[in-house]
Parts: structure tokens; C-alpha cells; sequence
């Protein structure tokens, strides 16, 4: 059996003797030895703690425990989870030698206890602050897709990993797109859930009142399975009919490429969607991008204090001019939150899903990051959250669906529900899937 | 114990002129072109926020 195969029949697999959990690990340390020197998406390789976890899983089925719903199931984490063991490094290498933590993130915790093998961390934008996963300290994630290309970020070494083939699940972090862009970009499903759904428990924060951690996976069936597990809760996931589509217009129809406006009609048109609006969208991204600013310069004031010349020079500079921010910038912002918060909660009442763009074209290249917004050609690093900072900022659930494009880059769509409703998200790709609009499983 | 009390403008040009913008902070001279240039897009964002605002409570 691959270790790439879906993740229940990997799972069923194990638990009924058939494929052990060893062979699992195995196959995805070699994968990413052969595979990750082309993409760069792995930080550290954990094969001891990896063959000894694997060992254990198939101990207990042979002593006739049931592991779990993932057992044998090899993954890896963002590099900003605490790993028992080892210093939680946040994609910095101002922490490569810090603290080793005392125990694993809550998530991985979970993810271990339902029988899946740690093999690895993976790559990021020092301290989650970018959108390129492009880091001083360990160098360039490469698109699996076509590696002159840039992966996105900040979690871009998660998306990298499931979409290369040297891991089936994975898990990121998202504040202002984290998830969603180089899910998109790398062509995977991913979801980011509703501010405060899943478990932030030793996880390194970049921004408190919005970040959030959430999987990425080769298909919709695998991300659900991961969901339930991280989440302590079976989906049961409710009827599509007569369900309530709003394609979001005004911001989100500007600087599309034409295959992403084309993709986007043609999808609104099938689902017989209605154009609806949120006002002050810029704002809102204005906002996002001041808190993110402030909060991030404030957690990280005491090492620009001590060792200013650690830092990535870009992240450094931003997160300094963040600690300078005027307090009533931050205090506007928040204000401006709660208002748009209410928008939104208003737009809700007319429809049950929103769909909308990641990004506004495929993937840029490594050596020319930048987008076109406006006419004007800007840095693809802080710029890629065009369309997914607005939403984030006010903490919706959201997932990240691949559209069908043989032969072509990768392209994806954000499902967009009010907060809560990841079942309502994961029923509806299920239709669109059924109708031959999204992939069963990314190619 | 310092003199809270005292008058804030009452700085020295020496002072004044210091990278420390904060008591143990200093803006080493590398980040200060990258730092004033993310100011001056915080402050656009600042802007556009406060136009926005007050359209809402218009």
C-alpha cells in the first residue's frame, strides 16, 4: 500500500493487519529524501521518533488494539507546533537553538492518539509573517507544481508536501491566508475553520485574535477525516438542496486573471448564485493589516529589542514599524472589525455559502514575486492575501477547494460559511465535486 | 524612581536625535529605510480605516 493512498483505506489497512504502520513511515521518509531536495518543503526530518511512534502503532494491532482512525497515517507540521523534544523554531533562526518543549501541540497530540506518525516539520515565512514561504534561514519552498514557482505561504512547505507526493496530510496555520494561499497555489484542498475551532495549544501565535490552524490534504474525504479527528467530533454533514450561493462581487471580481473570472462565472452560473457584496472590503483589508502589524510587532518586541540582526531584514522591518504603530491605528482597526464583523453577519442572513477567489492567478515565479493589483506590479509576499485577509480578519471558516484545470497551473476557490458551519463547506465541495467542478482527489 | 511628572517635551537634542525610540530599543541603522517605508504603507492603511469609519458613522 502507498502511504499516499486515501486515508481511511491507509487507516483500514493497518488497523486489519494488512499494511503496517513501519512500511508507512518508511515510504514517506524515502519520498521525502528523494523528493524534498527538488521542492525544499521539509525543515527537519524526525525518523527516529517517526520508526519508533510507526513500531508502536503496529505493536498495538498485533496485540489486537484498535490505534485509531489514522493509523499508520504519516504527517508532518508546520515547523511552528511544538514537538516534544525539540525548540519550537517559529521558521526563525533567532529560535533554532531555543528551548526544547515539553510536550507536543495539542494538535498533534490529537492527531497521534487517533494512531498517524509524525515524520516531519516543514517550511514557513519566519514567523508566519509573508505569503511567498520564502525564509532566510532555510531557503525557498518550491511549487510541486512547477518549481520555478513560488508555493505561497506562509504555510507553503505543508501545501508543498501533500502536493509533491512526500506526504498525504499535513497542518498549517492561517491569519491572513495562510492556509488558503498555498493551498490554492499548490493546487490541495485546505481549511481554515472558524476563529478558535481547533486547538491553538502550542502552536507558536503571530497574531492572537486571528490565527488559526487547520489541515491540508489531497482530497476532500482525507481533510474531513483529519478535521474530525483534530476537531474530537464526527461531520455530519447536512442536505445541499436548496442551499443559498453568493459569489462575492466588487472586490473579489477585480484583478482576476481571465481563467480565474472565467472559472468563477462559470461555477456561479451552474450553483445558479446571486452576486452579493460586502462593503468597505479594502478597509477591512486595512485593518487586517494593521492588527496584524501591531500584534505581531508587540509579541515580538522583546527580541527586537535584544537581536534585531536574528531576524529575516524584512520581517524585521515590519514587525519594528508594527511595534511603532500610533495606538489608535490598532484601536481604528478594531472598531472597523466589529462593524464589518456585523456585514457580514447581515450578508448571512440572504445566503448560506459565498465563494470567491484564493488568489487572483496562478502561482507567481520565484524570480519575479510579484502580482499585478490595480495596473501596478507589487511584492507577491504581502500581497497575495488580496482576497483572503478580509475574511480571516473576522474569523469565518473557510475551504479551500482546487478547480479542475488539467494540464494547467493550479487554481482555488474559497467556500466561504457563516462561523461554525464547517459541515454545511465540506456537504457543499461534496456537490460541487459531484458535479465534476472541483477534483475527487488533487491530480 | 523616575519623574513621571516632568515635562515631556522637555528632551535634549542628543535625545532627539537617538535611534532608541524606546527605553532598550534601538532601530540598528539596517532597518531603518525598510521600517520608515512599512510606516509610511501602515499610515496609508491608517487613513484608509479612519475614511472608513467615520463613512460608517455618517
Amino acid at each position: 500500500m502507498s502511504h499516499l493512498a486515501p486515508l481511511r483505506d491507509t487507516a483500514a489497512a493497518v488497523r486489519a493487519g494488512r499494511s503496517s504502520a513501519v512500511s508507512l513511515a518508511k515510504q514517506a521518509i524515502d519520498a521525502i529524501r528523494a523528493l524534498d531536495p527538488g521542492i525544499n518543503a521539509v525543515t527537519r526530518l524526525l525518523e527516529t521518533r517517526a520508526m519508533a511512534d510507526a513500531h508502536r502503532v503496529d505493536m498495538a494491532v498485533a496485540a489486537g488494539q484498535d490505534p485509531g482512525p489514522l493509523a499508520g497515517v504519516p504527517f508532518g507540521v508546520k515547523d511552528l507546533f511544538d514537538v516534544a523534544g525539540l525548540p519550537n523554531t517559529a521558521g526563525s533562526q533567532l529560535r533554532a537553538n531555543g528551548p526544547a518543549a515539553d510536550a507536543d501541540a495539542e494538535a498533534i497530540r490529537r492527531l497521534c492518539a487517533a494512531g498517524a506518525v509524525l515524520v516531519a516539520t516543514l517550511n514557513m515565512d519566519e514567523f508566519a509573517y509573508g505569503f511567498a514561504t520564502v525564509n532566510a534561514f532555510h531557503g525557498t519552498t518550491r511549487n510541486p507544481r512547477d518549481t520555478t514557482r513560488l508555493a505561497g505561504g506562509s504555510s507553503g512547505g505543508s501545501a508543498a508536501a501533500v502536493a509533491g507526493g512526500l506526504l498525504p496530510l499535513t497542518l498549517g496555520s492561517d491569519t491572513n491566508g495562510s492556509i488558503r494561499i498555498p493551498a490554492a497555489l499548490c493546487g490541495v484542498f485546505g481549511l481554515k475553520p472558524t476563529h478558535g475551532g481547533l486547538p491553538m495549544a502550542g502552536v507558536a501565535p503571530f497574531v492572537d485574535s486571528f490565527d488559526d490552524i487547520g489541515p491540508f490534504a489531497a482530497s476532500l474525504d482525507d481533510l474531513i477525516l483529519a478535521y474530525e479527528v483534530l476537531n474530537n467530533a464526527t461531520v455530519e454533514r447536512p442536505e445541499c438542496a436548496g442551499i443559498r450561493v453568493g459569489r462575492l462581487a466588487g472586490w473579489f471580481a477585480a484583478n482576476l486573471s481571465e481563467a480565474m473570472e472565467t472559472a468563477i462565472r462559470e461555477i456561479a452560473g451552474a450553483l445558479g448564485a446571486v452576486d452579493v457584496e460586502l462593503p468597505k472590503v479594502a478597509a477591512a483589508r486595512s485593518s487586517a493589516y494593521l492588527m496584524t502589524a501591531a500584534e505581531g510587532g508587540a509579541l515580538h518586541l522583546p527580541d527586537l529589542r535584544r537581536q534585531p540582526l536574528g531576524f529575516d531584514p524584512a520581517t524585521r522591518d515590519r514587525l519594528l514599524a508594527g511595534a511603532l504603530l500610533p495606538a489608535y491605528a490598532y484601536a481604528d482597526a478594531a472598531r472597523f472589525r466589529a462593524w464589518f464583523r456585523t456585514q457580514a453577519r447581515e450578508l448571512f442572513r440572504s445566503v448560506d455559502i459565498l465563494i470567491a477567489p484564493v488568489t487572483g492567478d496562478v502561482a507567481p515565479l520565484i524570480d519575479a514575486p510579484t502580482i499585478i493589483v490595480d495596473g501596478n506590479e507589487v511584492p507577491a509576499r504581502s500581497h497575495l492575501g488580496l482576497y483572503t485577509q478580509p475574511i480571516s480578519f473576522i474569523g469565518l471558516p473557510t475551504l479551500v477547494v482546487p478547480l479542475v484545470r488539467p494540464g494547467q497551473l493550479p487554481l482555488g476557490l474559497q467556500l466561504i460559511s457563516s462561523p461554525g458551519n464547517e459541515a454545511l463547506l465540506f456537504a457543499f465541495a461534496g456537490r460541487l465535486a459531484d458535479m465534476g467542478m472541483i477534483p475527487i482527489r488533487a491530480g | 524612581m523616575s519623574d513621571l511628572s516632568r515635562d515631556a517635551t522637555e528632551v535634549s537634542d542628543e535625545a532627539a536625535m537617538s535611534p532608541v525610540w524606546w527605553p532598550g530599543v534601538e532601530i540598528v541603522p539596517e532597518a531603518r529605510p525598510g521600517v520608515i517605508a512599512n510606516l509610511a504603507i501602515l499610515a496609508e492603511h491608517s487613513e484608509a480605516v479612519r475614511a472608513a469609519l467615520a463613512d460608517t458613522q455618517a
